[in-house]
C-alpha cells in the first residue's frame, strides 16, 4: 500500500465514519477510496463491510432502551433467523461474482442506493401516514414478510448500501409505529447481517488486513467526531450531501467504465 | 450485438413487461386477495435463483431481466404484505 493511499483511505474511513454516525452512507465514501486504491471490486467491497462494522455495533450500545420490549423481539425472531441465512447467502455471491461482473454492477449499486437514500424516507413516511387499521395478519403475511427481509439481508451481504432505508420501510408496511423502535431493531438486524458477511469474508480471505486496519482506525475516530457534531449539524443538509456523494459516485462509475 | 444476447434481452423484456399491468390492477384495487401468496412467493424465490443463476455466469441479459422482474415481484409482495396488515389504506 502506497503512502498516499494509506492517506486517502485513513481520510476517507473517517469522514465515513463521521456520516454514518450522523445520517449513513459512509460506504459512498469508503467502498470508492477502496476502489481509487487499487483494491479489487469484491475485496474493496468485503473490506469496506468490516472497516464500518464496528460503527453500526457502536450505535446498538446506544438503542439499549429501545431494545428492552420482549414482545417486539418475540415479533422480529424470524426476521433474525432470515438475516442470518440471507447475508450468508449474499456474501458468499458476492465471493462467488466474476470481479469484472461485479465491476460492471458498481455504478448500478451506487445508484440504486442513492436512490434509496433520496426516496426510501419519503416512502416509509407515506406508508406511515396512510395505514389504516391494523389488522391481524395470517401465517402466510408473515412469511411474505420474512422473504422480503431474506431479500434484504442477501443484499446486505452482496453489498448493502442504503439497506438501513429498506428495512426501516418494511417495518413501517408490518405496521410498526414507534420510529425509535424501528431504528433500533434496523441497526440490530444491520449489525448482524453485516457480522455475518463480515464472518464469511474473513474466513473466505477476501479481505485486505493492512487497509481494513487503517480504515477501522479512521471510521472509529470519524464515529466519534460524527457523533461530536451530529447535536450542532444540520441533519438535512448532511443528508444532502450524501446523496450529492452518491450521485457524483455513481456518475463517475459509469463514466469510467 | 450478437443474436443470442438480442434474444435474451428481449425474452427478459417481455417476461419482465408482463408484472406490470399485475402491479398496476393490485396498486388500483387496493386489494391483494385474488394473488396467490405460494405462486407469489415461489416465484419471487424462483427469480432470485434466476438472478444468481446469471451472476455467476456473468450474464448480462439474465442479470439485468430479473433484477427487473424482481424489483417488480418485491413490488407486489410489499402491496400483499401491507394490505394483509393494515386492511385498505385510508383516502
Amino acid at each position: 500500500m502506497l503512502p498516499p493511499h494509506s492517506l486517502l483511505l485513513f481520510i476517507a474511513a473517517t469522514l465515513a465514519g463521521a456520516l454514518n454516525s450522523v445520517a449513513g452512507g459512509g460506504g459512498f465514501i469508503a467502498f470508492p477510496a477502496l476502489l481509487f486504491a487499487g483494491t479489487p471490486p469484491i475485496n474493496a467491497n468485503a473490506t469496506n463491510t468490516i472497516a464500518l462494522w464496528p460503527g453500526t455495533m457502536a450505535s446498538v450500545g446506544a438503542y439499549r432502551s429501545e431494545l428492552a420490549d420482549s414482545r417486539t423481539w418475540r415479533m422480529m425472531l424470524p426476521l433474525f433467523l432470515v438475516t442470518v441465512a440471507g447475508s450468508l447467502a449474499g456474501a458468499r455471491l458476492l465471493l462467488r461474482t466474476p470481479q469484472m461482473t461485479f465491476m460492471r454492477q458498481v455504478p448500478w449499486l451506487l445508484l440504486g442506493a442513492t436512490l434509496l437514500f433520496t426516496f426510501g424516507g419519503r416512502v416509509t413516511r407515506w406508508v406511515r401516514q396512510r395505514a389504516g387499521q391494523r389488522v391481524h395478519a395470517s401465517r402466510l403475511a408473515v412469511v411474505g414478510v420474512a422473504a422480503l427481509q431474506l431479500l434484504v439481508s442477501i443484499y446486505i451481504g452482496y453489498f448493502g448500501a442504503g439497506a438501513g432505508i429498506l428495512m426501516l420501510a418494511l417495518f413501517a408496511v408490518m405496521g410498526m409505529e414507534n420510529i425509535h423502535t424501528m431504528n433500533a431493531f434496523k441497526t440490530v438486524l444491520a449489525s448482524c447481517a453485516n457480522g455475518v458477511a463480515m464472518i464469511t469474508f474473513i474466513v473466505a480471505k477476501a479481505v485486505v488486513w493492512p487497509q481494513a486496519v487503517l480504515m477501522i482506525a479512521g471510521a472509529i475516530v470519524g464515529g466519534y467526531g460524527g457523533a461530536w457534531y451530529a447535536q450542532k449539524l444540520d441533519q438535512k443538509v448532511v443528508r444532502y450531501l450524501v446523496i450529492a456523494i452518491g450521485a457524483g459516485m455513481s456518475a463517475y462509475f459509469f463514466w469510467s467504465r | 450485438m450478437p443474436l443470442t444476447t438480442t434474444i435474451g434481452y428481449v425474452a427478459g423484456t417481455l417476461t419482465t413487461v408482463s408484472f406490470l399491468p399485475q402491479l398496476i390492477k393490485t396498486w388500483r384495487c387496493k386489494s391483494a386477495k385474488e394473488i396467490s401468496w405460494v405462486m407469489l412467493l415461489a416465484f419471487a424465490l424462483g427469480v432470485t435463483l434466476w438472478l444468481v443463476y446469471g451472476i455467476f455466469l456473468g450474464s448480462a441479459p439474465i442479470i439485468v431481466a430479473n433484477t427487473a422482474t424482481l424489483a417488480l415481484v418485491v413490488l407486489i409482495l410489499v402491496l400483499k404484505v401491507y394490505y394483509s396488515f393494515h386492511g385498505k389504506p385510508e383516502n
